[in-house]
């Protein structure tokens, strides 16, 4: 049995980032109904990359991989019967995922409460780009407005030229992981303690971002502590002896060798390269520090990603090689796993994760209307004569 | 009658943390967000790094780190302090609302106390290298016959099998391992400088507290353990899926796209009065570019004929690029974004720390909590990124001090008897001072 096995979520989410929450915690056994627009359906749908570059709505690699386990129905949300169709999935459901703007759930008579009067143990969880409170709850957003607002770009790059935004979905990717906690932890009660009221959690994207910990909140507080601003851009040339990325002979590889570990890297260094190095104590000089870099260079120079990451390992030094993402699907290849489905973010024990591809549109019409709701075949087929569904 | 307040799910559970820096303390922290109690494992003998560069910093040394920019190994005002270790901001933005308890791990005692206090809790969650943890005796198939139910979340950068379990590295590292590197920048010349972010950290500790909380959900049906691996690499490939799609379906290399995006332009950062400041300017579809034309006064650059369709923009994207900066350079940065926000054009300023601290929607928000520390006084710390309906009440703690639950733990949590309590502070086997 997989941990989430008894979860019931309703996702009315679309695009990447409520969609990469619930597909997570879909993998990790959750039943999920993901209800699409008739004939649209999800955004993604239409996002590559697609194989051999060919769009086709139900073979986009982004879809599926966001998609993976959870059950597709289609609803008109812009009808009366649509909307019932929602309602009564939502008295199914422990959680209700939504990434509408604020208020406009409400409009369609599903806010929260509205959705607890029907539901008393719901879990209702907004995901926005600023929250629904606020000056900027009503402001438009995209992934690279929201970097720049709530991320670290101000701290991206060269001091010589503009930052620049993380690659394409990244971040949305994050904030995605970043709700699946938010989510994990109100099922853990709903399932298991048994004691709560009806929820409203009014999460923002922006925040989800300033409180990471990717160095944001610390600059947040440092700031406070010096009066100083410090997430920036670094001047072009810095260099810091046995830190950062170095070219070697087929790529590049990334170093973290300097200060309390340089020991390391010198007793790495002298081996390797038969040279001879300056002392710890020469190495706090300026000559001594050209030195080790000229040593390294050299070095790194005349070996392979692969062969510095094996010297590295003997010697403790952290190091890693800089991989692209053909290298990746290259190793995975050679060990046999997928590369398209198989992605957990972390490991436990055989049989945790699922791996299934994306569902079609309304695939699942006739099993949740039907099964589980008990709509009857001749009314399915007026709320399809309608468009509803 | 619903309750009044949202009663935190993690309230009845426990756990001890034995971590570093970021990615291990940042997971406790997170699952002390949703109510568990977080215990914090310490030694006086070794800090781990976690609490600052080094025990006792002088002057020059912290001076050298201000100039450095490394400003996670700030202090209040730059002055290290008598215990600096109880001011540092590395350990102190994600100290808060957890307890500290000292003990030796490398001592009989010391181990005897911490599986007594395993024995206590539910899980366990540690970030030390794979071989320490070996040499510590920290094995999570040792540790589950002290505790058959226990749940180990173990973090490393490279995760804890093969050739992997010898490897050193830090997020940076574990970035370039998972191809999150070879992609972000400008062009491949912005390969060779470092951010001085670390996004792999944030990544895997998100990971992390979704393991964390699986493995809770699982063992309140089976009763039992489990052991969930993080490698900071995977957690950060799992975010590159579409990079790895396109790699497996088309044979595709993607490179460095800088700012410019496969469907928008104008996208990117535009200069702005002062030093440093920017705005961030995205252009979904012909609305957006309409209301940005109108926003700007359509002088006679934005009428061409070739700007008013997207593929128009996206092939001149650079004359764009030069004309819109050449507006944006004489405007406030936040009054743009205002007026452009006005218009319903998707831009945002590139936020810095006082941006933030300062602003007024973030303030409306309550995302910062103001604790007071007796070491460092009043801050506004950063808070979660969810508000709740009914709200929470509860009453955050100031990030924990050395040892600060040295007392607690030994006596109320373990029932120590008073004789052995004072024996273990006479040996220095427990302690509030580090001790090199």
């Amino acid at each position: 049995m997989q941990p989430f096995a008894a979860a019931r979520i309703l996702d009315l989410t679309r695009g990447v980032t409520g969609p990469y929450a619930t597909k997570l915690l879909a993998s990790l056994g959750a039943n999920v109904i993901k209800v699409e627009q008739p004939h649209s359906g999800d955004p993604s749908r239409a996002m590559g990359p697609f194989p051999n570059d060919t769009p086709h709505s139900e073979a986009s690699g982004l879809f599926h991989y966001l998609n993976a386990g959870k059950r597709s129905v289609t609803t008109e949300l812009n009808s009366a019967t649509g909307r019932s169709l929602i309602a009564a999935l939502a008295q199914w459901a422990h959680i209700v995922v939504e990434d509408f703007p604020p208020g406009h759930l409400t409009t369609l008579g599903l806010g929260f409460d509205h959705l607890a009067a029907m539901n008393p143990s719901v879990i209702l969880a907004s995901i926005t780009p600023f929250g629904h409170t606020g000056p900027y709850s009503s402001f438009a957003a995209t992934e690279g407005v929201l970097e720049a607002m709530g991320g670290t770009m101000i701290g991206n790059g060269t001091s010589d030229r503009e930052p620049y935004k993380y690659p394409e979905h990244v971040m949305e990717f994050y904030a995605g992981s970043a709700v699946a906690v938010a989510i994990a932890a109100p099922l853990y009660g709903v399932l298991f303690t048994g004691t709560h009221a009806p929820v409203h959690l009014d999460m923002s994207v922006m925040e989800s971002y300033l409180a990471s910990a990717d160095r944001r909140a610390a600059a947040l507080l440092a700031y406070q502590y010096t009066g100083e601003l410090m997430m920036k851009r670094r001047q072009v040339g810095e260099l810091r002896v046995g830190h950062g990325i170095r070219r070697c002979k087929d790529g590049y590889i990334s170093i973290h060798a300097g200060g309390p570990r340089l020991p390391r890297l010198l007793a790495m260094l002298g081996e390797e390269s038969g040279k001879q190095l300056p002392t710890i104590a020469e190495a706090r000089t300026e000559e001594g520090r050209s030195r080790i870099e000229e040593v390294l260079w050299q070095w790194l120079g005349e070996h392979t990603r692969d062969e510095v990451w094996e010297a590295a390992l003997r010697h403790k030094v952290p190091l890693a090689p800089v991989r692209t993402p053909m290298d990746i699907a290259a190793a995975r290849r050679s060990q046999d796993k997928s590369v398209t489905l198989e992605l957990p973010p972390f490991e436990a024990r055989p049989g945790y994760w699922s791996h299934a591809r994306g569902p079609r549109l309304g695939e699942h019409n006739r099993l949740v209307y039907g099964g589980l709701l008990g709509i009857t075949p001749g009314e399915q087929m007026l709320l399809r004569r309608a468009g509803v569904m | 009658m619903p309750p009044a307040t949202f009663a935190l799910p993690l309230r009845n559970v426990r756990v001890v943390e034995l971590t570093t820096v970021w990615a291990g303390p940042f997971t406790s922290s997170l699952l002390a967000d949703w109510g568990a109690e977080v215990i914090r494992v310490e030694s006086t003998r070794n800090l781990l790094g976690g609490r600052g560069p080094v025990l006792a910093p002088n002057a020059a040394m912290v001076n050298s780190l201000r100039a450095g920019g490394e400003f996670y190994f700030a202090y209040p005002n730059w002055e290290a302090g008598e215990r600096p270790w109880n001011r540092c901001v590395v350990f102190q933005v994600h100290g808060k609302d957890k307890r500290s308890v000292t003990l030796e791990l490398t001592e009989p005692e010391g181990m005897s106390a911490f599986e007594d206090l395993l024995l206590t809790c539910d899980m366990l969650v540690v970030n030390l290298a794979p071989d320490s943890l070996d040499a510590l005796g920290l094995t999570y198939e040792r540790l589950r016959r002290v505790k058959p139910d226990l749940i180990m979340v173990r973090i490393a950068a490279f995760g804890h099998t093969g050739k992997a379990k010898q490897a050193r590295g830090l997020g940076a590292e574990a970035e370039a391992h998972a191809g999150f590197t070879a992609l972000r920048g400008h062009s491949e010349v912005d390969l060779l400088f470092k951010d001085n972010v670390a996004f792999a950290d944030a990544a895997g500790s998100m990971s992390a507290a979704l393991g964390a909380i699986s493995a809770l959900v699982q063992r309140a049906q089976d009763g039992k353990g489990q052991l969930i691996d993080i490698s900071l690499s995977d957690a950060v490939v799992s975010l590159l899926a579409p990079a790895l799609l396109d790699a497996a379906m088309n044979n595709r290399a993607q490179t460095p796209l800088g700012n410019a995006h496969s469907a928008m332009a104008p996208h990117g950062c535009y200069p702005c009065k002062g030093d440093d400041r920017w705005l961030f300017i995205a252009v979904r579809n012909d609305g957006d570019w309409r209301n940005l034309c109108e926003a700007i006064g359509h002088p006679a650059w934005t009428r061409a004929q070739a700007l008013q369709s997207a593929f128009g923009r996206l092939r001149n994207r650079q004359t764009i690029d030069e004309h819109l900066a050449d507006w944006t350079r004489s405007h406030d940065a936040h009054a743009l974004m205002s007026l452009l926000q006005g218009c319903g054009v998707p831009a945002g300023v590139l936020m810095n720390e006082r941006d933030v601290v300062e602003s007024p929607h973030i303030a409306e928000r309550g995302f910062f909590l103001p604790l007071r520390h007796r070491e460092t006084g009043s801050h506004l710390y950063p808070g979660t990124f969810w508000k709740s309906t009914p709200p929470v009440t509860r009453i955050v703690r100031a990030p924990c001090e050395l040892g600060e639950d040295n007392d607690w733990v030994y006596k109320n949590l373990l029932g120590a008897l008073e004789s052995t309590y004072a024996g273990l502070l006479r040996r220095k086997l427990v302690g509030t001072t580090p001790q090199s």
